[in-house]
């Protein structure tokens, strides 16, 4: 006969802890070629509108993007701009920016870069539709007298 | 004719087991001779004892797209049985997010009890939350000590 002994046929214990953030992912879900257009007359520059729309994950507290303007005559790119994000809800962040650019023509295009300062390994790139710029004729008579 | 009782007590290892106890009574005046008693047999069961002794939660791997991690936590758990404590046992481990979402993790009892003890990654959610980490070990056909 067995005494002072109580059998213990089950037995849980347990622990809790916090996991952590992820690695931030930033990924661009729209990026728009709004369009270009003189800024006033040929003298001006030509200014190109951009659109865009970037999504990053709650862990991305320092979300940039840089947006370049590209010319299929020069292969160059001809002017650059950093936007200002704003930020729609904890993942999304939407923005609309110009470029001056150089008022001739020719197919023009747009490149855009969107990245986590804090995380840069991860830059996501698009590359917007092309367009053609075809600025108005202007003719300007820049002297006329009577000879005689 | 007078009568008398004697107690004996021993300690042996609680293993479980038929045990057949036998005597004999010899008379100092009369050595040479014995007489013997009538041999007991006792059915003996030794008591079981379950015990979960370590729950870990030893780290979390953090997802990241750029190399098609997904996020885990890195589980560890360890127990011992003592006594007659049958021949099956389970090892069940819950992982339960704060959001709700219960993972059931199924441990194998012999890694369980073995003296390096289980580990093991489990999947879960990409954001950070407040985990618990549970484990419930259990004899599942132990029988009850006598």
């Amino acid at each position: 006969m067995s005494t002072g002994f109580t059998n213990v046929l089950t037995d849980t214990d347990s622990t809790t802890g916090n996991s952590i953030t992820p690695v931030c992912d930033v990924s661009i879900s729209d990026f728009t070629f709004v369009g270009m257009a003189e800024q006033s007359d040929w003298t001006s520059p030509m200014v190109a509108t951009f659109t865009g729309t970037i999504t990053a994950e709650k862990s991305c507290d320092s979300v940039t993007a840089k947006v370049q303007l590209y010319s299929n005559e020069t292969s160059n790119f001809v002017g650059t701009s950093d936007p200002t994000l704003t930020k729609v809800d904890d993942y999304t962040y939407t923005f609309t920016t110009t470029i001056d650019g150089p008022n001739e023509y020719g197919n023009f295009s747009g490149y855009l870069t969107a990245w986590d300062s804090d995380n840069a390994a991860d830059k996501a790139n698009a590359a917007s539709t092309t367009q053609l710029f075809a600025p108005p004729c202007y003719l300007q008579v820049v002297s006329f007298s009577k000879l005689s | 004719m007078s009568q008398s009782t004697t107690q004996h007590n021993w300690k042996i290892p609680s293993t479980s087991g038929t045990y057949d106890f036998s005597g004999y009574a010899s008379f100092s005046n009369f050595p040479n001779d014995t007489y013997p008693y009538d041999t007991a047999s006792v059915n003996w069961i030794a008591g079981c004892q379950i015990q979960v002794s370590a729950v870990n939660i030893d780290g979390w791997v953090a997802a990241d797209n750029n190399t098609d991690t997904s996020a885990s936590a890195k589980l560890s758990a360890s127990g011992t049985k003592i006594g007659d404590c049958g021949t099956a046992w389970t090892v069940q481990g819950t992982l339960t997010a704060q959001d709700g979402t219960v993972s059931s993790i199924t441990i194998d009892p012999t890694t369980f009890f073995s003296a390096a003890g289980w580990s093991g990654n489990q999947a879960i959610g990409r954001k950070s939350q407040h985990y618990t980490f549970s484990v419930t070990a259990t004899a599942t056909n132990a029988q009850t000590a006598e």
